[in-house]
């Protein structure tokens, strides 16, 4: 079987001032469906830059990058829009819900953007919002409810488009232990049911989580 | 492309939840709109004014004034002293097709009733063929009395006919036909009383028809001059109407031994002088006024370039989860929008209450038409468009990594 994600080669280089900083160095990787992949690393390694190129947010220098069959890596910034919008859920460290708007509406966002019709989206809202247990919690505003639920809010928006990949970048990096433990058993429950999860985090601890765990060091893996 | 519908909804809410900011931000908006369509509906509603006065003169009427008037430049004239003689008066009622002929003077002089004066009201000396003309005509349901006739004339009758603003002020209550006033020097009988159906008179006062009509010739003693402020001048046939102006014309040119120090305008000149006139100051003052909506739109550029840095994180995640530029776009460029149409609704109504306010108190009549409406409200989403589109670019372009990573 195919894998879900193929990096070949994979290279990210900035320019800052006269040197070339490699943030991702000639990295190769294959990540199957239904993975949940933890990368690791401390600050500079590269793990950031990494989760944006698989996030579309960014582009490889060089090497390919090939996701659900499609090579990425060929892509114009318009088409990457459409593979966010369509084949990407994130859930961030700052949670990003827009706080002036009712969980419902956070929710609802990208199926705004993906056009779909009031009844459909209005469905897989509450569908999402019942799967992270706050479907009593709809009409509140988002910044009226505690980080873990902020965080679940955020997690019912990266699913309800039913994404192929989900990136998590330190999900649990703005909660305390026991509220980021009670936040991964929720992403480890998202894998079992058949996501695939791609986790970046410092944390060791939060990284045991996943199935799989790679380092990175000066945009390399260990 | 997303609905447009979710984008108004995105806007509106935005808004609503900076009220403030939004209501001063449409400040500039609403001042422009207010002022573009009073200043509109006000030259509009004195054109109608002016058009339905000098309608009511009738077709078959025209009106000889002092100074020559140029078509386009201000009738000077209509103030200036008089260059019309006593003689034109015999000339003109001499011309083929003229029906009838009546000179104006117009003055003003102290008016008393026992010890109640008033200042400032117009005294028009006429005779009393200006009863065909609306002026002098006494037959409004509210009017009483009668005008003096060519045997009171004759016999030296010091008659007077008073508007209904100077019997108000004279009497009070009482009942005013019958009294004794003073005009000058002189002691006046008040046998007509006559309400103006229209404020305001191209024909001399506006002082909402404070004025009183009186002979002519005791006009002139009054006066101390004999002085002809306009003629008027009936046509028997009104299909003869311009063929009789050129022929006035022509008399009138002889005896005054060739000098063209007059004008002969019939109504429908009248008009069109009167309405360059008032086209003039108009576009002059709305020009004026759309420079403020050119200050508004400069405002929202201000305001949304301010909001775009405020939601830049806001924008780096809609980015993150699908939106594209060109949604980020729409979406500022909407609320651009809707400021801008919502300030010039709001500058609408006030404007309509303006319109109200400016005809109940200072009879200055107003007439707001969708047209003025329109014009204003495109002018006003124009400018919010333009002015909007800077900010909206900005918005666009963020990198949605750098715009997450803002704090």
């Amino acid at each position: 079987m195919d894998s879900l994600i193929e990096i070949k080669n994979l290279s990210k280089t900035y320019k800052v001032g006269p040197n070339l900083i490699k943030a991702v160095d000639n990295i190769s990787l294959d990540i199957e469906k239904g993975a949940f992949l933890a990368i690791t690393g401390p600050s500079g390694s590269g793990k950031s830059t990494l989760m944006h190129i698989l996030g579309c947010l960014d582009t490889p220098s060089a090497g390919s990058y090939k996701l659900d069959g499609q090579l990425i890596s060929e892509k114009s910034g318009k088409e990457l829009v459409g593979i966010r919008r369509f084949k990407i859920g994130f859930v961030f460290q700052t949670f990003n819900l827009l706080p002036k708007l009712t969980v419902f509406k956070n929710v609802e966002l990208p199926l705004i953007y993906q056009g779909l019709k009031v009844k459909e989206r209005r469905q897989r809202v509450i569908d999402a919002l019942k799967w992270v247990n706050l479907e009593n919690r709809a009409r509140h505003k988002s910044n009226e409810l505690s980080g873990g639920e902020q965080q679940r809010v955020a997690i019912a928006r990266a699913i309800v488009t039913n994404p192929k990949i989900i990136l998590a970048d330190e999900p649990t990096g703005n909660l305390d232990t026991k509220t980021g433990r009670e936040i991964m058993e929720v992403l480890v429950k998202l894998n079992q049911e058949g996501s695939t999860i791609i986790m970046v985090t410092h944390d060791p601890e939060i990284a045991k989580f996943a199935k799989k765990i790679i380092s990175l060091r000066d945009g390399q893996i260990l | 492309m997303i609905e447009i519908w979710e984008n108004l909804k995105i806007a509106l809410r935005t808004i609503w939840t900076n009220k403030s900011r939004s209501g001063l931000t449409m400040l500039g908006i609403i001042i422009g709109v207010f002022a573009i369509v009073l200043l509109i509906g006000v030259g509009q509603g004195i054109k109608d004014e002016v058009a339905n006065q000098v309608e009511s003169l009738g077709t078959n009427l025209m009106v000889v004034l002092p100074g020559k008037l140029e078509a386009g430049s201000a009738p000077t004239g209509l103030i200036g002293s008089s260059t019309l003689k006593e003689s034109d008066i015999d000339i003109i009622k001499k011309v083929e097709g003229v029906k009838s002929v009546w000179p104006v003077a117009i003055g003003s002089a102290k008016i008393s009733y026992n010890n109640k004066s008033l200042l400032g009201a117009l005294v028009i000396g006429s005779t009393p063929e200006i009863g065909n003309f609306s002026l002098g005509q006494l037959n409004g349901a509210n009017d009483r009395g009668r005008l003096f006739s060519q045997e009171d004339v004759n016999n030296q009758k010091k008659y007077v006919v008073i508007y209904k603003s100077v019997a108000d002020q004279l009497f009070g209550q009482e009942q005013a036909i019958g009294k004794k006033i003073m005009i000058g020097k002189e002691e006046f009988e008040v046998i007509g009383l006559k309400q103006p159906q229209e404020q305001a008179s191209i024909f001399g006062s506006n002082e909402m028809g404070n004025m009183v009509i009186i002979p002519l010739g005791l006009a002139w003693d009054i006066f101390e001059s004999k002085q002809i402020s306009r003629i008027g001048v009936e046509v028997a046939d009104s299909q003869k109407t311009e063929e009789v102006q050129v022929k006035v014309k022509e008399a009138i040119l002889k005896n005054h031994q060739g000098d063209e120090d007059f004008s002969v305008l019939t109504q429908k000149e009248l008009l069109s002088i009167f309405d360059q006139i008032i086209n003039l100051l108009t576009t002059a003052l709305t020009s004026i006024a759309a420079i403020s909506l050119i200050v508004g739109g400069i405002g929202i550029m201000n305001i949304m370039l301010v909001s775009v840095t405020e939601r830049t994180k806001e924008i780096g995640l809609r980015k993150a989860i699908g939106a594209s530029g060109g949604n980020i776009l729409f979406q500022f460029l909407i609320e651009a929008l809707i400021i801008s149409l919502l300030g010039g609704l709001i500058g609408v109504g006030l404007a309509f209450l303006g319109s109200l306010i400016l005809s109940a108190k200072l009879d200055l009549p107003a007439v707001i038409n969708l047209q003025s409406v329109l014009l204003a409200l495109i002018f006003a989403g124009g400018v919010g468009i333009i002015f909007g589109v800077a900010p909206a670019i900005r918005a666009s372009r963020l990198n949605p990594i750098d715009a997450l990573r803002y704090e």
